[in-house]
């Protein structure tokens, strides 16, 4: 491809190999540039080839305004700005003072390896208005050593050193303390979190428990209901007033497990509870008291039944039970207990 | 670009090659303006190079750092400002992104608290902070952005990949050609013509900043 090369191409290579890091600052024009493996100098119209290369450079200046501007937040500004006043960035101009005794040069950031310059042109220093630009403003005309009061001293210095180092120790401090206030917050945010959990798990194992208790008693008086040889006795209302009350009373063959399911019974009038009865050769024996709702059915059931048992009662009786029954009967099984 | 605005004096009012000498004579508020029009392209650039927001701000920082203290090195006959500004950026970008390093957060939000809490009374007094959002060079670098941005989308997508492999990978074309899987010949050629069409096309653009 070197054949054919213009003056031109090899310019536009020039301002190519020019933003190679590793060509350094690039060389003028005039001079060759940094070139690919192959490629040919420059032409030797040193006029022609610096005219063509700036130009291209300014082509490879415009391409970053192919993007989308993106707006800075003003915190960089402002950084920047505070950064100006700083005693190293401002004093500076003691370091390009010519005498030899100013104070060394002490940038804040340091020259990348590739420190971008344009290319030289051979007459490099010429000076500004070569461009025929007309700068209309005249800056006011003052020294650079005027243009930053307070620094002609060390003790200033030091001062002003001091400042920022208390200044610097204060914002950590409010920074930390700022931290440790937030993590303190969101301790206490989370420990609030963590009670209301511990509850919620608290309150839903308590109802599984529940739950696991009802499935085991449906499970066990459905084992009754369903074993072989069962023996069934319908209970039937015994008092008007408790009209709609019915059941089922299932017993297993082994007289021992049985399961009671109730309907209609009315809710008991306050300090009444209802009572089960067992009647057997030696009297009633209790069976315990239960409590019913309206329209709720009623699920009873045990694995063990007094010897003899030939009939059950439900009574209503004064809470908490009666070591006899003393109330009304609501509920008593309608036949004898007989075999399904 | 010259100015035409009706404030003589102000900032906003000046070119770039004269904010920049008065840079060099330690002003504030002309490097401010010099902010004020490049800072948005500039982080744009170093976005686009290192991919990302926070380290780009700090490069954005590092460039005008760069410029305040070598301002008098610019020379208005080697390059326009606005191309010595975006070299400068690309190369610090470029430059950070080959030497990524992890900065600890606490670590930075400290400094930069620290910076902060200093640069409040430093920048007190100093000078007044403005935006000139309506200054004629604000819209001018606005229709630079629009006229690239077409020229630049205009180029076939082949030649538009080596040219911004080259400008902000920081890439050879030799470099491109081994990570492109293209014969070196072709990287060159898809350069040479993708650069000679921007050329043609933005010369209103380069007559502005020559």
């Amino acid at each position: 491809m070197s054949e054919e090369l213009t003056p031109e191409d090899l310019a536009l290579l020039a301002a190519l190999a020019a933003l190679q890091p590793e060509a350094g600052a690039p060389p003028p024009p005039a001079a060759h540039p940094a070139q690919e493996p192959g490629q040919p100098p420059p032409p030797g119209d040193g006029a022609e080839a610096e005219t063509l290369t700036r130009l291209y450079h300014e082509v490879l200046g415009l391409m970053p305004f192919a993007l989308a501007p993106a707006a800075p937040s003003p915190e960089v500004r402002r950084r920047l700005m505070a950064r100006l006043a700083e005693p190293d960035l401002a004093g500076r101009e003691s370091a390009a003072a010519p005498s030899p005794a100013a104070a060394p040069e002490t940038l804040a950031v340091a020259e990348p390896a590739a420190a971008p310059e344009a290319p030289a042109p051979a007459a490099a220093t010429a000076p500004a208005t070569a461009t025929g630009r007309q700068d209309r403003f005249a800056p006011a005309s003052r020294s650079r050593s005027a243009s930053v009061p307070g620094r002609s001293g060390a003790p200033r210095w030091l001062s002003a050193l001091a400042a920022a180092l208390i200044l610097a120790l204060l914002g950590t401090c409010g920074w930390l303390l700022n931290n440790l206030r937030e993590r303190r917050d969101a301790i206490v945010r989370l420990a609030v979190q963590r009670d209301a959990a511990l509850q919620h798990a608290g309150e839903a194992e308590a109802r599984l428990r529940r739950l696991t208790s009802q499935v085991s008693s449906l499970r066990d008086s459905f084992s009754v209901m369903t074993s072989p040889a069962v023996e069934v006795c319908n209970l039937r209302a015994a008092t008007p007033e408790q009209a709609d009350a019915r059941g089922m009373l299932f017993v297993a063959a082994d007289h021992q497990h049985w399961a009671m399911s109730l309907r209609g019974l009315r809710l008991p009038a306050g300090g009444k509870v209802y009572q089960l009865w067992f009647v057997a050769d030696q009297g009633p024996v209790s069976g315990g008291t239960f409590a019913a709702r309206p329209g709720a059915p009623v699920e009873l059931g045990s694995d063990r039944m007094p010897a003899g048992t030939k009939a059950v009662r439900i009574t209503l009786e004064n809470s908490p039970g009666s070591p006899a029954p003393s109330g009304p009967d609501v509920l008593r099984n309608a036949d004898t207990l007989h075999t399904l | 670009m010259d100015p035409t605005s009706s404030q003589p004096g102000s900032p906003a009012a000046l070119s770039d090659a004269a904010l920049v000498r008065l840079v060099a004579e330690r002003r504030p508020e002309a490097l401010a303006e010099l902010y004020d029009r490049f800072a948005p392209t500039l982080l744009a650039l170093a976005r686009r190079v290192l991919d990302n927001h926070a380290d780009a701000e700090e490069v954005l920082q590092e460039v005008f750092v760069q410029v305040w203290n070598r301002g008098e090195r610019y020379d208005p006959a080697r390059s326009s400002v606005s191309t010595w500004l975006v070299l400068i950026a690309r190369s610090r970008a470029i430059d950070r992104l080959r030497s990524r390093r992890v900065v600890e957060r606490t670590h930075e939000a400290i400094a930069h608290a620290a910076i902060g809490a200093i640069g409040a009374i430093g920048a007190s007094g100093v000078w007044e902070p403005h935006t000139s959002p309506e200054a004629l060079e604000n819209v001018f670098i606005q229709e630079r952005h629009e006229r690239v941005r077409r020229e630049m989308a205009a180029l076939p997508a082949e030649q538009r990949q080596v040219l911004e492999m080259a400008f902000y990978q920081g890439l050879t074309q030799s470099e491109i050609a081994a990570k492109a899987g293209l014969p070196l010949g072709t990287v060159k050629t898809r350069t040479l013509l993708a650069m000679k069409k921007l050329r043609n096309a933005l010369r209103p653009e380069i007559r502005q900043l020559l």
